[in-house]
């Protein structure tokens, strides 16, 4: 079962690279964004850390290394996600979802994993060399162990992040314009592209008990580093539970509730 | 310049853009999001010190309110898109047949497009320098307030001379769409509206000031908090009149040339 959506995953990623190919400087110029915006972020620290030490306990090379598992995450959404939250409002709108409903396959698949971005790769192989380059910097010193925490975590974190967004997109369901309401989300991810404990008390609860974004890359990271311990280890699996939970009743809800303008 | 399609232009793109008011929430949203994650990283950066890199800590808050202010007000993507879209898709046509040159057409709509966020913009502005909030008295004070006026008037002038370029550029590109979304990416983060120049690295700053990029930022931001010597301002003013100049003249060949090579869907 696995292996055939992997299989259809890479089918997908095989149509998408074709599709996109055929645009070079299309992709070229995306390729482009994608650095400017990596190389903003980066100088972005680097001018910090040029007038400061230090700061909210983060030394240099742990915000390397934050801003590497940043562009991990936020470079796997780009690859695997964007495409296709774009486009969930406009098939549910017009009618073709329908052609998701009838094929032998999860139509939730289809609906996350369709289309590929090809330019997530560049945040994505970004995050792999920042995160490589923040570790041989000195100041971190990462055992196996720490290395399967980082990895395990982030992906509880992206799966969160799918889950989460997937869960706004399924509005689509209900509301005809989904939008504002990916805006809306989007903002509120951005808070969780820098440390929690950067911001004020109300904020971090907010992001820690309402609007999970700490657990998207913040805590994983922490937890990697030994900033965090204890039941931190349990929080971003209690989230992900209930998060998972709560989009599996929107979509049977949505789906069931669905009716397509061809059907 | 045909005033009366201007102002009409403008009118009705000022009307079409309040019928998405909610978009205006969002923006607000947006605003509030990125001045609380900017003034997170920047009180840390001033904790138990009162200045940092030539910015004095009681003028932080008016850097990262005026620099979203200006991000906000500048960039420009609706009447960017659709004259690529125009141009791609041969609607572009209309403009050759009507009596309205696409440059006011383009600047009618931007401006519309920008109407309601300066009116925020201002009141913000005007609320900030009232007695309910010790604002910095340089910022935005009298006697520097027609240089800062005019800084962000030619600032803004000139981004979006540059997004005009990029638009004619669309007559030989197949896709230019990502050099919008590029230029706006470097304006935002890199010309000074986000941390101030003199935070980055000496090498950064040298490249960057072989660019316009400090036009969009450093300068009317400094203007505002009356952080600009005399010959800085002057120095601002030749450099803006020097890329103005560069700019011009390629939008006005890109123009004259596309047209020529254009041919239009149906034409």
């Amino acid at each position: 079962m696995m292996i055939n959506y992997l299989g259809l995953w890479f089918e997908f990623a095989k149509n998408s690279l074709i599709r996109q190919l055929e645009y070079k400087a299309n992709m070229l110029g995306r390729f482009l964004t994608e650095t400017i915006w990596l190389a903003g972020q980066l100088l972005f620290f680097k001018a910090i850390f040029l007038q400061v030490p230090q700061f909210a306990g983060w030394t240099e090379a742990e915000i390397y290394f934050f801003v590497g598992s940043l562009y991990l995450v936020d470079g796997s959404f780009m690859l695997l996600l964007s495409e296709n939250q774009n486009r969930f409002g406009d098939l549910v709108r017009n009618g073709l979802f329908d052609f998701y409903l009838l094929r032998p396959r999860s139509a939730f698949f289809m609906a996350c994993f369709r289309h590929l971005n090809i330019a997530g790769f560049v945040n994505l192989s970004g995050g792999i060399l920042l995160s490589v380059w923040a570790l041989t910097r000195g100041g971190i010193s990462l055992t196996g162990p720490q290395i399967a925490v980082w990895l395990l975590y982030l992906a509880v974190g992206f799966g969160l992040l799918v889950c989460l967004l997937m869960g706004i997109c399924c509005l689509a369901f209900w509301i005809t314009q989904t939008a504002n309401l990916n805006w809306l989300f989007f903002e509120l991810y951005r808070l969780g592209w820098r440390p929690e404990n950067l911001y004020p008390l109300w904020m971090r609860r907010f992001l820690w008990a309402i609007f999970p974004a700490a657990f998207l890359i913040s805590v994983p990271v922490q937890l990697t580093l030994g900033k965090l311990s204890g039941a931190w280890y349990v929080y971003p699996w209690i989230w992900l539970a209930v998060v998972a939970f709560a989009l599996r009743i929107v979509w049977n809800k949505g789906v069931a509730r669905y009716e397509g303008a061809l059907s | 310049m045909n005033a009366k399609a201007f102002s009409r232009v403008l009118k009705n793109t000022i009307s079409v853009d309040l019928e998405y008011r909610f978009n205006y929430v969002m923006i607000a949203l947006s605003s509030v999001i990125t001045i609380a994650m900017e003034w997170a990283i920047f009180s840390h950066v001033f904790a138990n010190r009162d200045q940092v890199g030539g910015l004095e800590a009681s003028s932080a808050f008016a850097f990262i309110l005026y620099g979203m202010i200006l991000r906000t007000v500048q960039a420009l993507w609706g009447p960017i898109f659709t004259s690529i879209e125009e141009i791609r898709e041969g609607a572009f046509r209309r403009y050759i047949l009507q009596p309205i040159f696409h440059p006011t057409y383009f600047l009618a709509q931007a401006l519309g497009n920008k109407v309601t966020p300066f009116i925020g913009a201002v009141v913000i502005c005007i609320v900030y320098k009232s007695p309910l909030f010790s604002s910095p008295e340089t910022f935005l004070a009298l006697g520097n307030l027609p240089y800062s006026v005019l800084s962000f008037a030619l600032s803004t002038l000139l981004l979006w001379a540059v997004c005009l370029m990029i638009v004619y550029a669309s007559f030989f590109l197949d896709e230019s769409s990502f050099l919008i979304v590029s230029l706006n990416i470097a304006a935002s983060m890199l010309s000074g509206s986000q941390l101030p120049l003199s935070w980055y690295p000496e090498i950064v700053r040298k490249v960057l000031m072989w660019t316009p990029l400090p036009l969009w930022g450093d300068w009317p931001l400094r203007a505002a908090l009356g952080l600009l010597s005399y010959d800085e301002q002057i120095r601002y003013l030749g450099l803006w009149a020097l890329w103005a100049a560069i700019v011009f003249f390629f939008v006005v060949l890109f123009y004259k040339r596309g047209l020529k090579r254009y041919e239009s869907f149906g034409g």
